[in-house]
């Protein structure tokens, strides 16, 4: 799903002092992973985030997201790479006039969806999310937890196999960034992949996800089930004792979501089912000329 | 299916269009102002240019030669001059203006003035002569030479200088409004890709996202190309009905005043005009927002 292979990234600046922000990394991400992608600022996390996006092109190496060869992708094909991956960030960037609700068609609008698609999806995304109740609300009426959870909608929207989320709870409080993660997993098992660009370490650490540690550009580390330090230097002690005190609220959103997914899918099945009624009708229609619209 | 989603994001494109224009009142303003001006401008220039051309193409039909002929020549010499005109390489047609005719005319434009009336009752001070009409007006300096070697020709007259230089001026103009609808044009790029630009830095924001959420580049310039198209054809529409306006308002005046001035009438000139400057106006807009939006816009 994402390869990286011996990907380098020089920075070349105006007074000819380069900065190598990668340094030959390689790794695989297979579908339905759920990656932590961590390591000290300036270790080169953003940059593996723009080479995903092709914000930045690699030095040298190859990259694949998704099928695309992004390190060689035409400039015109870049939206189509970015239609596939639902991008998550720090500073949610919600659109302040626009409501809830706007701000997820927005995704879809842009991309050219039809109308009948925006409606549908839109609302089902937002019940995922659990903001239903608000989606005529503008952002700045919303706790940054609620705002970060219309921005993962909107990234989920188009139903994409992959999200990127670039430090998604470094505005939030323990708890409601635990809230985030588990809408994370959620969508991640339903076979989403996810990766998560976090500083959070009880986060990390409490999920249990794979690890992929860079340090100076370099990987330093990828461990299944990892915690956020190396643990054969640190103490043994449980990953998940770290963070006890840590109130992970248990919001069932698995099992609400599978329940949604399903319902979806016979939502879309009664669609296409009305869809091919009303077409008989109209031929009906136009083949007699008596139909009258009923009144009210 | 295709052409429904195509015409939806045409209504986006326009509506995003609009909205934008409606966000940025104040450049909006000021570039539609701006537009107008030059159009109008222009679209004065064109007009004169039009009129001029007009006005020379038919002086150019009518140019003509007089010649005169000594007093007493017979009638056979006049006729026999005639011919020999007749025969210069260039000359159209040669048609006899006696002292007679001549004498009438006089009569008829100072029918007013006794005085002169009186010096006509006796006698006839006018000559016998021809009016000579040429194939090209060029020609008119050799002809006139010619013609003036011939025996008993007493003087000729050559109107072509006048009609020439009439050429010559609308020459002129032709070049100062091209070089001015130049320099108008480029102001007016200049000013609808700053206000395009505003409009980009305003909404930075949202591209962005367009960007993330994968929109393409067409789509997300298309809003923009939208309100230049409209900040330019909506400038030239209001410069086009001031100058038919003012242009309606001067040739009813000028054919009660003078008679003589034939102007080419509204209803001839306005399809071309506002086509013409509608399309002028839509231009200076699309190549005004696309300057900007290829510097600002690399996604």
């Amino acid at each position: 799903m994402i390869t990286f292979e011996n990907v380098t990234k020089i920075y070349k600046n105006n007074d000819k002092h380069s900065v190598c922000a990668l340094d030959d990394v390689s790794f695989t991400i297979d579908k339905g992973e759920f990656v932590f992608l961590i390591g000290p600022s300036g270790a080169g996390k953003t940059t593996v985030t723009k080479l995903m996006l092709r914000e930045e092109n690699s030095t040298a190496g190859r990259i694949r997201v998704n099928g695309f060869d992004v390190s060689r992708l035409k400039k015109h094909r870049i939206p189509y790479l970015r239609r596939s991956v639902g991008t998550v960030f720090q500073d949610f960037r919600l659109l302040p006039n626009k409501t809830v609700y706007e701000n997820v068609a927005f995704a879809l609008e842009v991309v050219g969806a039809p109308i009948r698609e925006i409606r549908r999806n839109v609302p089902n995304v937002l019940s995922m999310v659990g903001l239903t109740d608000k989606a005529k609300m503008k952002p700045h009426q919303l706790s940054g937890g609620e705002q970060q959870r219309v921005s993962l909608a909107r990234a989920m929207v188009n139903k994409p196999p992959i999200i990127l989320a670039d430090e998604p709870t470094g505005d939030l409080d323990p708890a409601t960034a635990m809230e985030i993660m588990k809408l994370l997993e959620a969508f991640n098992n339903r076979g989403t992949t996810v990766v998560v660009v976090t500083h959070a370490k009880d986060l990390v650490d409490t999920m249990q996800k794979r690890v992929l540690e860079i340090d100076g550009g370099k990987l330093v580390r990828d461990e299944q089930k990892g915690a956020y330090e190396n643990e054969s230097f640190g103490d043994e002690k449980d990953p998940v004792a770290g963070s006890s005190e840590l109130v992970i609220p248990d919001l069932g959103v698995s099992d609400a979501f599978n329940e949604l997914y399903s319902l979806d899918d016979e939502i879309n099945a009664l669609d296409s089912k009305l869809n091919s009624i009303s077409k008989e009708l109209y031929k009906f229609e136009k083949d007699t000329q008596t139909y009258q619209p009923p009144v009210d | 299916m295709v052409t429904t989603m195509k015409m939806r994001n045409l209504k986006y494109f326009i509506g995003q269009g609009f909205s934008g224009l409606a966000s940025n009142r104040m450049m909006s303003f000021a570039s539609i102002s701006i537009v107008t001006a030059s159009i109008a401008i222009f679209g004065i220039f064109i007009l004169f240019g039009i009129n001029l051309n007009y006005i020379s193409e038919q002086a150019i039909d009518g140019i003509e030669i007089q010649a005169f002929i000594d007093r007493g020549a017979e009638q056979a010499v006049i006729q026999n001059i005639g011919r020999q005109i007749e025969q210069i390489d260039g000359v159209r047609e040669v048609i006899p203006y006696t002292a007679a005719e001549q004498l009438i005319i006089a009569q008829e434009m100072w029918a007013d003035d006794p005085v002169i009336l009186q010096r006509f009752e006796n006698s006839n001070p006018f000559r016998e002569g021809f009016r000579i009409f040429l194939a090209d007006p060029n020609d008119a300096s050799r002809i006139e030479t010619q013609i003036s070697r011939i025996d008993y020709v007493f003087n000729v007259n050559n109107d072509a200088d006048d009609i020439q230089a009439l050429v010559g001026f609308a020459g002129i103009l032709r070049m100062i409004s091209f070089w001015l609808v130049l320099i108008l044009a480029l102001v007016s790029i200049f000013i609808i890709s700053n206000t395009i630009k505003l409009g980009m830095f305003s909404r930075r924001r949202e591209i962005n996202i367009m960007k993330y959420v994968g929109a393409t580049n067409w789509f997300i310039r298309w809003p923009f190309i939208v309100e230049g198209i409209i900040i330019g054809c909506v400038g030239a529409l209001i410069a086009t009905g001031l100058i038919l306006w003012g242009y309606g308002a001067i040739v009813s005046r000028i054919d009660g005043w003078l008679g003589m001035i034939d102007m080419v009438s509204v209803g001839d000139i306005y399809k071309n005009l506002i086509l013409w400057l509608l399309l002028l106006g839509g231009g200076i807009g699309i190549i005004g927002s696309t300057l900007s939006i290829r510097k600002h816009l690399i996604v």
